[in-house]
């Protein structure tokens, strides 16, 4: 098949010898695609504040309530984690129901009227401490935690 | 997502709600007399009928005393 060439090309016979060495190479650069928004619970901290004594329930190892005291007065906080690839805006909310399901302290942190904080991936966030609850009752008392988040 | 936006509140009031939520619940604390008095104010009728019956011993006694 007989090539055809430009006028400038023909004027030109450099030109055309570098159109004819060039080739073209695509790369697959950048990959954009919404993170993954992921957070877990990490350990849970009671505190005894009568003897001045805490309590750790780590992730993932079994446990037994901590046994304590009528009249005892207690506190507690847990601590969460960014495990998803981008940065959150959290609030966390913290709670501690008495043995008849009745929330006898709780609080969010960052407090509502607040903006939410932006945790990082890899970054921990502790919940605020709620303390001086008096142990009026008896039975379990349960710690509630509870994670509000969003991709910031 | 944004839900509210509070206008006219000083910087930084503002409320929202977050799409994702996890929860959690721990039996944290088990709850046992052991032993250990209840504190006063759980104490109470127990506490007063005592100081009471104290109270009238003490009377009947001081008035026996005084008719002696």
């Amino acid at each position: 098949m007989p090539l055809t060439k430009t006028e400038e090309e023909i004027s030109n016979p450099q030109l055309a010898q570098i159109a004819l060495q060039n080739s073209e190479k695509t790369w697959q650069a950048i990959n954009v695609a919404q993170g993954v928004a992921d957070m877990s619970f990490g350990s849970c901290q009671i505190v005894d504040e009568t003897t001045g004594k805490s309590y750790t329930f780590r992730v993932g190892v079994p446990y037994d309530p901590v046994d304590l005291p009528w009249a005892h007065l207690v506190g507690a906080s847990f601590l969460c984690t960014n495990i998803g690839d981008v940065a959150l805006k959290v609030r966390v909310y913290i709670a501690i129901k008495d043995p008849d399901g009745i929330i006898r302290a709780d609080a969010y942190l960052p407090a509502l009227n607040r903006l939410p904080a932006t945790i990082n991936p890899g970054v921990g966030y502790y919940s605020d401490y709620i303390g001086g609850v008096a142990l009026d009752k008896l039975g379990i008392w349960l710690v509630y935690g509870r994670l509000e988040f969003d991709i910031a | 997502m944004i839900k509210e936006f509070v206008f006219g509140m000083p910087r930084g009031r503002i409320t929202q709600d977050l799409a994702n939520v996890r929860e959690q619940t721990w039996d944290a604390i088990f709850v046992t007399e052991d032993g250990v008095s209840p504190p006063p104010e759980h104490a109470f009728p127990w506490l007063w009928v005592g100081l009471g019956a104290a109270a009238a011993v003490g009377i009947v006694m001081a008035k026996s005393q005084h008719r002696d």
